[in-house]
């Protein structure tokens, strides 16, 4: 493999490729980490299956369930970060997901299940606004 | 055919116990088990690597438990597609082993979210995908050192 002609050339493709993957999702990754906080409010909302069937403003802890009334997990939401513990799945993926900030997410797929941070209505965010033409 | 049911065999395994290993990411995978796909995707053909992610993903699934589970169709169908666009940008002659490897891990990830994405009927789960494929350009290159190793077992099989 070495003795190909065009080896140095695919060595050079390979650590372009490298660097540029590295590169795109290390800022990504840091944009989408640190980046949009801003953008959430206090309201923790709960999906399932695409639809939301839960919400709430104040710290506390609920049990989770489905549209057929069967539990799937315990959300805990202290005004600040939110968590779950216990889930009838094997993964138990949301589980080890740990504490979430505004911004992250907890998602079981299994259950088709999103628990994230409310985002901010445009009108809500001000800094949205540039301009106001009326 | 020997040759593929060891590599069956082995990746099977390292797929199942992979599990147990450490990721930041919460279900995540480093995605070890795809050195050999990768090894037969650049240096046997297409076919012999979509033989070997579908066997694989298989029986490593059955192993750990997971068969026909969200996280399986999930693994399945983005092994699958790394087999196949490993073995297509292979005969480019454009890319080394690394290179085949990282676009293998693309494909295999993207594929994943794509499906994750589709099962939860959201598109919340791509906030992850940046740091799996961060994670997963490391691991390629591991996957591709683990190939050519490989490569040169089999090369002083032969010389044998």
């Amino acid at each position: 493999m070495n003795d190909s002609p065009n080896y140095k050339a695919k060595i050079r493709h390979d650590v372009t490729l490298f660097f540029l993957v590295v590169l795109t999702a290390g800022i990504t990754f840091l944009v989408v980490r640190f980046g949009k906080t801003m953008n959430f409010t206090d309201t923790v909302i709960v999906r399932i299956d695409g639809e939301m069937r839960y919400q709430f403003s104040q710290p506390g802890v609920w049990e989770i369930r489905n549209s057929q009334r069967q539990y799937i997990t315990t959300l805990h939401y202290d005004g600040n970060q939110i968590w779950v513990t216990d889930s009838n799945c094997p993964d138990r993926i949301c589980e080890k997901t740990g504490r979430v900030k505004q911004g992250g997410n907890i998602i079981c797929v299994p259950n088709k299940m999103i628990i994230e941070f409310k985002k901010k209505d445009r009108t809500e965010s001000s800094d949205t606004t540039d301009v106001q033409t009326w | 055919m020997v040759t593929l049911g060891v590599m069956v065999a082995i990746s099977s395994v390292v797929y199942a116990l992979e599990g147990l290993i450490p990721f930041p990411v919460p279900g995540g995978k480093w995605g070890f088990s795809n050195f050999l796909v990768l090894y037969l995707s650049f240096f046997s053909g297409i076919t012999n690597g979509i033989i070997l992610a579908v066997s694989k993903s298989l029986l490593g699934s059955i192993l750990s438990g997971t068969i026909l589970t969200p996280g399986f169709f999930m693994g399945f169908l983005g092994s699958l597609a790394a087999a196949i666009l490993q073995g297509a940008v292979a005969k480019l002659d454009i890319f080394g082993l690394s290179g085949i490897s990282i676009i293998g891990m693309l494909a295999n990830n993207i594929v994943q979210f794509l499906v994750g994405s589709f099962l939860i009927g959201s598109p919340a789960i791509y906030t992850l995908l940046p740091l799996v494929i961060f994670l997963g350009s490391f691991s390629a290159l591991a996957n591709a050192y683990l190939a050519k190793q490989t490569e040169k077992v089999f090369e002083s099989l032969e010389e044998r």
